[in-house]
C-alpha cells in the first residue's frame, strides 16, 4: 500500500472548505438527537457529565456545610439526619455513576478515539447513540428517585439496610431505592455498550500501518478500560437486579430474615466496584501520557511498559475486591490473599508514574493549563496511590476501615486522579472540539485554586481518619472539629475554582480566539485533521508514524500553532 | 478560633497521642502503629522523590523556544528494574507486617473473658456473663477480652480507635473481636458532662441514628471491674454516697433500661418527633392507630391502668401488633430482653421500664417513687422467690447481698 | 489525494452495498466487526448469569441438605422436555444460518419459524411448572408457604387425621423461662405482672412466631424424604425462580428478535452477501441454550 499523504497540504492551518465541520454539518435539534456522529455524541456526553458533576458538587457542598458544626450546622436532630444521609448517598452515586465512570470514555473517548485512530467513526454508531440514551435514562431515573423520596442507603447499597429501608413508606417513596438501582442498571449497560464499541473499533478500524504498538497510549488506556467495562459491569447488573428482586418480591438472597447472606451482597457488589475504580483511573492515566509527552515535547519513556501496565492493572484489578471487606466477615484466608494481590496492583501504577517523570527529564516543559493539571495529577495521585498501600495492609486497614482516611484516599485517587485527568483532557482537546482557545492565565488560576482547595479539603481528612473519625457521620465529637473546619473551607475554595473554570470555558465558546489545527505540537493523529473536525474525520486514512515523535512539528507564528515541516526527518533511536 | 485551640489542646492532652494517631491502649495497637509509621515514613519519602523530581524538572527543563529539540530516550533497563523491584520489595514487606498483625487480631486468646454485644439500630448493648447488661462497655485491664457480637437488624460495626480494632456485626451471624486493654481509661466527670472512657463508634452505616450509635469503653482494674459487674447484675440496687445499699425507684431503674436498650434513639422524652412516638405525656393520652391486630381497638385517656399496661407491654414485646398513626413499623421486638415469666428479672425489668414510660412528662405518680418505701427495712420480698421463702421463715429484712443467680467469676487469664 | 467512491449517497446494488455502513471499507470487515461485537455482548450475558451461578454455589456448598430436599419438588421430566426442545431449536437455528448463507429464503423462514415455536413450547412448559409451584405455595423466600411436601405428599398424609398438632412449634427467639428473680424486689409497683404463658408471652404472639417456622417430620420411610425438613428451604426456590426467571426473560427476548429476523427474511433481505443479523441472533440463541443446559442438571438432577 503506498503511503497516502494525509491532508497536510493544509497544515498551514488554512481550512479546506470554509467552515464545514461536524458542528455545522446538519442543523437543528433533530440532527443532534438522532446523530450517529461520534463527535456529536461525545459533546452531548460532555455536557451531561459536566452537569452531573455540578449536581454532585452541590451535594458535596451540603455535606461540608453540615459538618462545619460538630452537632450539625444544617440538620441538627436525628429526625433530619436522613437528609444528610441522602446527601452523601447521592453525592457518591452521582459522582461515580454519572461522572467518573462514563466521563472520560464517554465524553473524551467518544470524540477523540476514532480520530486519534485515523478512522471515520466507531464500529457501531447506532449502539453509540444507544449508549448515550441509556445514560440519559439512567440519569433521569436517578433524578426521579431523588424526587419521589430520596435514597439514603449509601452509594454501596449494603444489605440488609438497603432491602428494608423505606419499604413501609407511602406512595412512590417506597420505590425510590428501586428507581435509583434500576437507573444504575441502565447506566451499567451504557457503560458496557461503550466498552464493546471501543474494543471492536480498535480491533477492526485501525488504518494501514497502525499496529497495536503504534497506537497512542490514550487508546491503550481506553482499550484496557473497555475490557473492564465489558467483563465487570454485568456482575453489577445482576447484583442490582437481585437487589430490586429483594425489595419488591422478597427473594431473600441477601436478607438473613429469609435465610440469605448479607456478606454475599458485598462480594457481588465489590467484584464490579473495584474494577470500576480502574475504569475511572485508566483513561485519566492515558490522558497523562498524552499531555506529559506533548508538553515536554519529548517522546514518552517506556511506551510498551505503560501500555502493558494498563492491561496488567485491568487484569489484577479483578482479583482484589475483598480489600473493601477486611473486617466485614470474610475468612482470614481470603483476606490474606486479597491483601497480597492488592499490593501487586500498586506496582504497575507506580511504574507509570516513574515513566512519566522520566519523560519530563531533559524535556522542554511548557506549563500550559493541561500540563498544570497533569502536574496536579502527579502530586495528588501520588498521595492517593500511596495511601492505598496503607489500606491494603491488613492490620492497618482494620484500624482505618470506614474512617475518613478511606474517604480522603478515594477522593485523592478519584478526584486528584480521574478528575484532574479529565480536566487536563478537556483543556487539551478543547481547541479541537470547539475550535476555540480559552484564556491561558485564567486556566492556570483555576487549576491552582482547585488544587489548593482540594488539598485543604482532603488532607486533614487523613489525619482525622487515623484518629478514628468514622465516615457517614452527620455529627461528630468535638475533638475532630479543627479538621472538619479546614476541610469545609477547602470545599468552598474548590467551588470558586470550578466556577471560574466553567466561566472562562463558556466564555471561550463565544469570544475565544480561533484555534489553530495543532496548538500544542502533538504528533497524534487527531491534530492532523481540521479544527473542528469535519463530519467524517478523514477523507483518506492518514499516514501513521510514531505518535510521540514531535521533532517534525515546528511553530508557525502566522496561525499560532504547530505545523509539520516536510524537511525534517523522524527521530531515530540510537 | 477558641473552639479550634480547645479541640487541638484536647487532642494533645490525650496522653500518648501523636499527630497521626490517638493513644495506643491495647495489645493489638503496637503492630498497627509500627506498620502505620513505617508506611508513613516510606510513603512520604517516595512522595518527596516524585514531587521533588517533578518540581526540579519543571524548573530546570522549562521550554526555551517553541521548537526545542529533545533527546529520544525510550527506555533504560537498569533504571526500570530498579524502580519496579524496590517498590515490589517494599509492598511485600508491608504485606507481611500487616498479615502478622491481622493474624493476631483474628486469633482470640483461648482464655479470653467473653462479653456479648448486641447491636441494634441505634445502640450497643453489652451482656456480661453474670447476667448484667449495660450500654457502655466495661472491661478489666490487662485481661484478654473477647466480644461475641451479633446484630439484631442491619449491619453495624464496633470500632475502638485507641485499640485499633473494629469488626462488623452481622445479623444472623456471630462475629468475634478480641483485645487486651493495656491502659486505664479516663474517669467520667459528671460535673463537666464528661462520659469518661475511650470512644467507641459504629462504623457501618445503619440509618438515621448511625452518627449517634456511639458509646464508651471503660478499662478498669479487676476489683473495680468485678464491683461494676455486681452492680450491673442487679440494677435494682444502688449504693448511696454513704455506702448504704438501697432499692432504686422503678421509674429510675426503668430509665436505665431505656438507655441501655437504646430506646431514646427513637423515642424522645421532650415531645419532639423521632422514629417512634414520643413518651412525653404518652400515658393516658389519646392514641390513634394506623394498623392494629384487634379490630376496633382504641386507647383513650379514660382507659384503665390494666389496659394501658397491657398496651405498653405488647408494644415492647410485639411492636408490629399495633402501629401508632404517623409512624412506620420499624421497631424490633425486645422479647429477648424483656419477656420473662412472672417474677423473673426480665419481667421486673419490663415492669420498671413501663413505670418509667408512664412517668415521662405526665403527672403520673408511681407509688414506688415514694422515698419512704425505699428504706430497706420496709422493702418486701417477692413471696415466690427463694429468698422470699427464707424471708417468710426468718422475718428479717434482706441482706444487701448478691443476687441469687450464680454466674462464673470473670476469668483473669494471661 | 484520492477519494474512494464508497459514500452511502451513491446508488447501491441490491443486497450488498446497501447494508455497508459508511465507515467500513468492505462487507467482510463489517461482518468481522459485528461478530466480535456479538461475542463481546454474549460474554457480558454469561457474566450476568455467573452471579446467579455463584450464589447457587455458595448456598449449595453451605447448605447441601436444602438443595437435596427442595429439588424433589421439581419435575425432572418436564425439565428434560425443555432441554430437548431447546437443543432442537438450536439445531434449527444453526441450519437457518446455513440457509441464509445459501440464499434459501423459504427454508430460512421455515426454520426460523420452527425455532420460534420451540421457544414457545419452552415457555409453555415453564408456565406449567410455575403454575404448579404457585398452587403448592413453593415460591421464593418472601412468599414461601408450602402446603405440600415433595412428590405431592400432604401434611394430612404425614400427621394423619389428627392434624398438625403433633409437631410442637418452637419459637425461634424464645426467651428461656426464668426462675423467679431470686432476690428481693419491690412489691409496690402497680404495673401488672407478665401474663401466664411461655416466658410471659401472650398466646397470640406465640402462635404468630411459631407459624413462621413449622417443623414437619416425615415418619414414613417410604416417602422420598425422611427426617425433618431442613430449615431455610425457601432459599432453593429463590434461586430457582431467579435463575429460571432470568433465563426465561432471555428466551422471550430471543423469540422477539427471531420474530423480527423472520420478518426481514420473508422480505428477502438476507443472502450470501449479507446474513449478519441471522448469524448473530443465532449465536445469541445458542448461548441461551447453553445456559439452560447448565441450569437443568444443577436444579433438577441433584443427587
Amino acid at each position: 500500500m503506498t503511503t497516502i499523504t494525509p491532508d497536510l497540504a493544509h497544515s498551514g492551518g488554512v481550512p479546506v472548505s470554509a467552515g464545514d465541520n461536524y458542528l455545522t454539518h446538519g442543523r437543528g435539534i433533530a440532527s443532534w438527537i438522532f446523530t450517529l456522529d461520534h463527535k456529536r455524541i461525545g459533546v452531548m456526553y460532555l455536557v451531561s457529565v459536566l452537569s452531573a458533576f455540578f449536581l454532585g458538587g452541590i451535594f458535596a457542598m451540603v455535606i461540608r456545610t453540615q459538618l462545619i458544626n460538630p452537632n450539625g450546622a444544617i440538620f441538627t436532630d436525628q429526625a433530619h439526619f436522613r437528609y444528610y444521609n441522602e446527601m452523601f448517598t447521592l453525592h457518591g452515586a452521582v459522582m461515580i455513576f454519572l461522572v467518573l465512570i462514563p466521563g472520560i470514555p464517554g465524553a473524551l473517548g467518544n470524540f477523540v478515539l476514532p480520530i486519534m485512530l485515523g478512522a471515520k467513526d466507531v464500529a457501531f454508531p447506532r449502539l453509540n447513540l444507544g449508549s448515550y440514551y441509556l445514560y440519559v435514562s439512567g440519569a433521569l431515573l436517578a433524578i426521579l428517585a431523588i424526587v419521589v423520596g430520596g435514597v439514603e442507603t449509601g452509594w454501596t447499597f449494603y444489605t440488609p439496610y438497603s432491602v428494608t429501608t423505606d419499604v413501609d413508606k407511602l406512595g412512590l417513596g417506597k420505590h425510590a431505592v428501586e428507581f435509583m438501582v434500576f437507573g444504575v442498571f441502565l447506566l451499567g449497560f451504557s457503560s458496557i455498550f461503550t466498552g464493546m464499541n471501543f474494543i471492536v473499533t480498535m480491533h477492526k478500524l485501525r488504518p494501514p500501518g497502525m499496529t497495536w504498538f503504534r497506537m497512542p497510549l490514550f487508546l491503550w488506556a481506553i482499550y484496557a478500560t473497555s475490557i473492564i467495562q465489558v467483563l465487570a459491569t454485568p456482575v453489577l447488573g445482576i447484583t442490582l437486579l437481585l437487589l430490586i428482586a429483594e425489595r419488591t418480591l422478597k427473594v431473600g438472597i441477601f436478607n438473613p430474615a429469609y435465610g440469605g447472606d448479607p456478606v454475599l451482597f458485598q462480594h457481588f457488589f465489590w467484584f464490579y466496584s473495584h474494577p470500576a475504580v480502574y475504569i475511572m483511573i485508566l483513561p485519566a492515566m492515558g490522558i497523562m501520557s498524552e499531555v506529559i509527552a506533548t508538553f515536554s515535547r519529548k517522546h514518552i519513556f517506556g511506551y510498551k511498559f505503560i501500555a502493558l501496565s494498563s492491561i496488567a492493572i485491568a487484569i489484577i484489578g479483578f482479583l482484589v475486591w475483598g480489600h473493601h471487606m477486611f473486617p466485614n466477615g470474610q475468612s482470614t484466608m481470603l483476606a490474606t490473599i486479597f491483601s497480597f494481590l492488592t499490593m501487586a496492583v500498586a506496582i504497575p501504577s507506580a511504574i507509570k508514574v516513574w515513566n512519566w517523570l522520566a519523560t519530563m527529564y531533559r524535556g522542554s516543559i511548557d506549563l500550559k493549563t493541561p500540563m498544570c493539571y497533569a502536574m496536579g495529577f502527579l502530586f495528588l495521585f501520588a498521595i492517593g496511590g500511596l495511601t492505598g498501600v496503607f489500606l491494603g495492609t491488613l492490620s492497618v486497614d482494620v484500624h482505618l476501615h470506614d474512617t475518613y482516611f478511606v474517604v480522603a484516599h478515594f477522593h485523592y485517587v478519584m478526584f486528584g486522579g480521574t478528575m484532574m485527568g479529565f480536566l487536563a483532557g478537556i483543556h487539551y482537546w478543547w481547541p479541537k472540539i470547539t475550535g476555540k482557545m480559552y484564556n491561558e492565565t485564567l486556566g492556570r488560576i483555576g487549576c491552582v485554586l482547585v488544587f489548593i482547595g482540594f488539598n485543604l479539603t482532603f488532607f486533614p481528612q487523613f489525619i482525622m481518619g487515623s484518629h478514628g473519625m468514622p465516615r457517614r457521620y452527620a455529627t461528630y465529637l468535638p475533638e475532630f472539629y479543627p479538621y472538619h473546619i479546614m476541610s469545609s473551607m477547602g470545599a468552598y475554595i474548590q467551588l470558586i475554582g470550578f466556577l471560574l473554570t466553567a466561566a472562562y470555558l463558556v466564555h471561550s465558546l463565544f469570544k475565544g480566539p480561533k484555534a489553530p489545527r495543532n496548538p500544542w505540537g502533538s504528533a497524534t493523529l487527531e491534530w492532523v485533521c481540521q479544527t473542528p473536525p469535519p463530519h467524517d474525520n478523514f477523507k483518506t486514512p492518514p499516514a501513521v508514524g510514531d505518535p510521540y515523535d514531535m521533532s517534525m512539528l515546528v511553530w508557525d507564528e502566522r496561525t499560532g500553532g504547530y505545523v509539520r515541516d516536510p524537511n525534517r526527518q523522524p527521530q531515530v533511536e540510537h | 478560633m477558641t473552639a479550634v485551640t480547645t479541640s487541638l489542646s484536647q487532642i494533645l492532652a490525650d496522653g500518648g497521642a501523636t499527630f497521626w494517631l490517638p493513644r495506643n491502649a491495647s495489645n493489638l495497637a503496637g503492630n498497627v502503629d509500627i506498620a502505620f509509621n513505617l508506611l508513613l515514613y516510606i510513603c512520604t519519602f517516595f512522595f518527596m522523590v516524585i514531587v521533588g523530581a517533578m518540581t526540579f524538572f519543571i524548573i530546570k527543563y522549562r521550554r526555551k523556544t517553541a521548537n526545542d529539540e529533545t533527546p529520544l530516550i525510550t527506555h533504560n533497563t537498569p533504571l526500570e528494574i530498579l524502580w519496579t523491584g524496590i517498590p515490589l520489595v517494599l509492598v511485600v514487606v508491608f504485606f507481611f507486617i500487616g498479615f502478622n498483625g491481622y493474624m493476631d487480631y483474628d486469633t482470640p486468646a483461648s482464655n479470653a473473658y467473653v462479653i456479648g454485644v448486641e447491636g441494634r439500630q441505634w445502640n450497643f448493648a453489652f451482656n456480661y456473663p453474670n447476667g448484667g447488661t449495660s450500654s457502655e462497655l466495661y472491661v478489666p485491664i490487662n485481661t484478654p477480652v473477647k466480644l461475641s457480637m451479633e446484630s439484631k437488624d442491619v449491619l453495624h460495626a464496633f470500632y475502638v480507635p485507641v485499640f485499633r480494632v473494629q469488626r462488623n456485626l452481622i445479623p444472623g451471624r456471630t462475629t468475634e473481636l478480641w483485645f487486651i486493654a493495656t491502659k486505664h481509661s479516663p474517669l467520667p466527670n459528671p460535673k463537666t458532662n464528661d462520659p469518661g472512657g475511650f470512644p467507641v463508634f459504629c462504623t457501618q452505616y445503619c440509618g438515621d441514628g448511625h452518627s449517634k450509635m456511639t458509646t464508651r469503653i471503660h478499662v478498669l482494674d479487676m476489683p473495680e471491674f468485678e464491683a461494676k459487674l455486681r452492680e450491673l447484675a442487679n440494677p435494682f440496687k444502688e449504693k448511696d454516697p454513704a455506702g448504704k445499699e438501697h432499692w432504686v425507684p422503678y421509674a429510675k431503674v426503668g430509665q436505665k433500661f431505656a438507655t441501655s436498650n437504646g430506646c431514646f434513639s427513637c423515642h424522645s422524652t421532650d415531645g419532639s418527633k423521632g422514629t417512634g412516638p414520643t413518651w412525653k405525656d404518652l400515658y393516658k393520652s389519646e392514641v390513634e392507630f394506623d394498623a392494629c391486630n384487634v379490630p376496633g381497638y382504641t386507647l383513650k385517656k379514660t382507659d384503665s391502668d390494666e389496659k394501658w399496661d397491657a398496651y405498653l407491654r405488647e408494644s415492647i414485646i410485639d411492636p408490629p401488633a399495633k402501629v401508632v398513626h404517623g409512624f412506620t413499623p420499624q421497631m424490633q421486638s425486645f422479647a429477648s430482653v424483656f419477656a420473662g415469666d412472672p417474677g423473673s428479672q426480665k419481667d421486673e425489668k419490663l415492669r420498671a421500664l413501663i413505670t418509667y414510660i408512664k412517668s415521662v412528662g405526665s403527672d403520673y405518680k408511681a407509688p414506688e417513687e415514694n422515698p419512704e418505701l425505699y428504706d430497706a427495712s420496709k422493702t418486701k420480698v417477692h413471696p415466690e422467690s427463694v429468698a422470699g421463702q427464707e424471708e417468710a421463715k426468718k422475718l428479717h429484712p434482706p441482706e444487701s447481698g448478691e443476687t441469687g443467680t450464680t454466674q462464673p467469676a470473670p476469668e483473669t487469664g494471661k | 489525494m484520492t477519494t474512494v467512491a464508497q459514500e452511502s449517497h451513491e446508488p447501491h446494488e441490491h443486497g450488498n452495498e446497501e447494508h455497508l455502513a459508511h465507515h467500513w471499507d468492505t462487507p467482510k470487515q463489517q461482518f468481522d466487526a459485528g461478530k466480535l461485537g456479538i461475542w463481546l455482548f454474549l460474554t457480558t450475558e454469561i457474566l450476568l448469569f455467573s452471579g446467579l451461578f455463584c450464589a447457587y454455589s455458595v448456598y449449595r456448598a453451605n447448605h447441601p441438605e436444602v438443595f437435596e430436599y427442595a429439588h424433589l419438588y421439581l419435575n425432572k421430566w418436564l425439565g428434560a422436555v425443555n432441554t430437548i426442545v431447546l437443543i432442537f431449536s438450536s439445531l434449527t437455528m444453526a441450519w437457518g444460518v446455513r440457509a441464509a448463507q445459501l440464499g434459501q429464503k423459504k427454508l430460512l423462514v421455515t426454520l426460523l419459524g420452527i425455532t420460534l415455536a420451540c421457544g414457545g413450547v419452552f415457555m409453555c412448559v415453564k408456565f406449567v411448572e410455575y403454575k404448579d409451584k404457585w398452587s403448592h405455595g413453593t415460591l421464593w423466600a418472601g412468599e414461601y408457604h408450602p402446603h405440600v411436601l415433595p412428590g405431592g405428599v400432604t401434611k394430612a398424609d404425614v400427621f394423619g387425621p389428627g392434624g398438625a398438632a403433633a409437631a410442637t412449634p418452637t419459637l425461634p427467639n424464645a426467651p428461656a423461662t426464668q426462675k423467679a428473680f431470686d432476690g428481693p424486689i419491690f412489691e409496690g409497683s402497680t404495673v401488672a405482672r407478665a401474663p401466664a404463658g411461655p416466658a410471659g408471652l401472650s398466646a397470640a404472639w406465640v402462635e404468630k412466631e411459631s407459624a413462621r417456622e413449622e417443623h414437619l417430620s416425615v415418619r414414613d420411610t417410604e416417602r422420598p424424604w425422611t427426617g425433618p425438613v431442613p430449615k431455610n428451604t425457601q432459599i432453593f426456590f429463590s434461586i430457582y425462580f431467579l435463575m429460571t426467571g432470568l433465563h426465561g426473560l432471555h428466551v422471550l427476548a430471543g423469540m422477539a428478535v427471531i420474530g423480527w429476523i423472520m420478518l426481514r427474511a420473508s422480505r428477502g433481505e438476507f443472502g450470501p452477501k449479507y446474513f449478519n443479523p441471522v448469524d448473530f441472533v443465532g449465536l445469541y440463541w445458542h448461548v441461551v441454550d447453553i445456559v439452560w443446559i447448565f441450569l437443568f442438571p444443577l436444579l433438577y438432577l441433584i443427587h
